[in-house]
């Protein structure tokens, strides 16, 4: 995984991120808001291990293929 | 005269047979709300005049000795995301308030009106359905009909809470990530999430295109079933509705179990679950003579990915209302509404790319198996406020983790009846699970529940309000 920061590097990143964005930046929000990124973050680390073959596109507008039995 | 614990059957043929009237089961039925709903606080609004119209017009048709059509006066009830024409589409939020009235009704209201459903009113949520719990702060918690200290899940807590209560015998409700299936195990009530792109979204408030589903709860399955079939149709105009035709699962009651292949999701789905918890589905296992353990695949990837997308997709949804309403917002979903839009578009892309592969694994388990059975919540209904849960040794955010058990399953699409059960140590309090089947396989989630219906494994329980 590309992102392996601090608390502070994530709190930094949060607060970029949200500057880009045009959004709030008020100290107290941002820091719930890291809060949040970080347990995010856990679970793209671990989508990250999986192995994604070159040719694998996403999901389309997801339609559950009807399976022969 | 009370018909408030008539299931939605047993209106249709009250009306039919002439032993009462639409007006009376809706005078019965708007009465019940005006007396409980200050405890449970499961409507936002009541379509008083519309409901009594719609009443009048059924026994119009019962008078002039026509046919009466599938549901004819049965009130119904819908969450609050659901388009209802001349009211303002709320979806939980006070930011929504300044929108324009919807013009139409949703497409499943359509469909429930012309199936002579009566729409008495409109329900709680979460906002904008980012949680699992209910606890709105601007229009109150929903509360549990069978311990009002308790949530009632969510996000269409209002859903699950209103059949509980009594108050309608069918409602309405959307599902992105459990939010039928939670607060009907929380509740006590039968609930559906169909396939996803079997019944159209249109008219509905979004909230991630990507996962949402429409659906139902009851406080019959076969009432269950009824609703289910006359939400069913194509329609073009919903770029997620997939289906060409109606598969009606009212005939799937009548259908023996004995020879479907049938197992109970361990590892993952055990891990996750508390003794409760293991405790219903063991119990429905036992009932229907199953001992196999199936493993579902990467369920737990399947969460995060999930995860990943909601936050993602209902985060750039609210990027004005972030940049321009942000005090007005839900204390309890904002930040996570903030946080998913800030997530690298890398997160994002490589969820939907595993979705593809997940979707092929789980297609593949259901070549070998015809349902599978899991909790549908790793614990009962906490109490209001409730920040974390204790699942085997775990220390759990509660709002996220009461979808730890649903996402996996949705994620891939599956349909799961939530079946209403009481575990034997849960504080009387209810704690169901799910029957899922493949993909665009109802039907034989729809038999299973019918069989432990019958073995009076699955049931709902009367409350007193």
């Amino acid at each position: 995984m590309a992102l392996k920061m601090t608390d502070d590097q994530l709190l930094e990143f949060v607060h970029n991120n949200a500057l880009a964005l045009g959004l709030p930046t008020e100290e107290a929000r941002l820091s719930r808001v890291a809060t949040h990124f970080k347990r995010t973050l856990t679970m793209a680390e671990l989508l990250d291990q999986v192995d994604y073959p070159a040719e694998l596109e996403i999901a389309e507008i997801y339609c559950p293929k009807k399976i022969s039995t | 005269m009370n018909f408030h614990h008539l299931s939605c059957t047993e209106i249709v043929q009250g009306i039919s047979k002439g032993s009462f009237t639409a007006a009376q089961v809706l005078e019965d039925t708007l009465a019940r709300i005006e007396r409980t709903d200050s405890k449970i606080n499961a409507f936002t609004s009541v379509h008083h005049a519309r409901a009594v119209q719609q009443a009048r017009s059924i026994d119009a048709r019962k008078a002039s000795g026509a046919l009466l059509p599938a549901l004819a006066g049965v009130p119904f009830a819908v969450k609050n995301l659901f388009d209802v024409a001349g009211e303002v589409t709320l979806a939980g939020s006070v930011v929504n308030q300044a929108n324009a009235p919807a013009k139409e009704d949703a497409y499943l209201i359509q469909q429930m009106s012309a199936a002579g459903a009566v729409l008495v009113g409109s329900l709680n949520m979460d906002e904008f359905a980012y949680g699992f719990t209910t606890e709105n702060t601007h229009f109150g918690p929903c509360r549990n009909p069978h311990d009002s200290s308790r949530i009632s899940g969510g996000s269409s807590g209002g859903s699950g809470a209103a059949v509980a209560a009594q108050q309608v015998p069918l409602t309405l409700g959307s599902d992105t990530n459990g939010s039928i299936r939670v607060p009907a195990s929380l509740c006590g009530v039968w609930g559906l999430k169909p396939t996803f792109g079997r019944l159209s979204r249109r008219g509905t408030f979004p909230f991630v295109n990507s996962l949402d589903h429409l659906g139902g709860f009851a406080n019959s399955l076969d009432g269950l079933a009824a609703l289910y079939d006359v939400l069913q149709s194509p329609d073009a105009l919903d770029p997620g509705c997939h289906v060409k035709r109606v598969e009606a699962v009212t005939p799937a009651l009548q259908q023996s179990t004995k020879t479907l292949r049938i197992g109970v999701l361990n590892g993952y789905f055990e891990d996750n679950a508390s003794a409760p918890a293991r405790e219903v589905v063991a119990r429905a296992a036992n009932a229907l003579g199953v001992h196999a353990q199936v493993e579902w695949p990467d369920a737990a990837l399947g969460r995060s990915a999930a995860f990943i997308i909601t936050a993602s997709e209902g985060g750039t949804l609210h990027l004005e209302n972030l940049r321009r309403r942000i005090d007005q917002m839900e204390p309890l979903s904002v930040d996570r509404f903030m946080s998913g839009a800030l997530q690298p578009a890398a997160w994002y892309v490589k969820a939907q790319r595993f979705r593809r592969m997940y979707r092929d694994k789980v297609n593949a388990l259901f070549q070998h198996w015809d349902v599978l059975l899991a909790p549908c919540t790793p614990v009962g209904a906490p109490a209001v406020g409730t920040e974390w849960i204790e699942v085997q040794g775990q220390t759990l955010p509660c709002r996220a983790a009461m979808g730890l058990l649903t996402q996996p399953i949705s994620f891939a699409g599956c349909p799961v009846v939530a079946a209403p059960m009481w575990p034997s140590d849960n504080a009387g309090m209810p704690l169901g699970i799910q029957i899922i089947a493949a993909p665009w396989r109802e039907d034989l989630a729809f038999s299973v529940a019918k069989q432990l219906e019958h073995l009076g494994v699955c049931h709902l329980k009367k409350v007193e309000l």
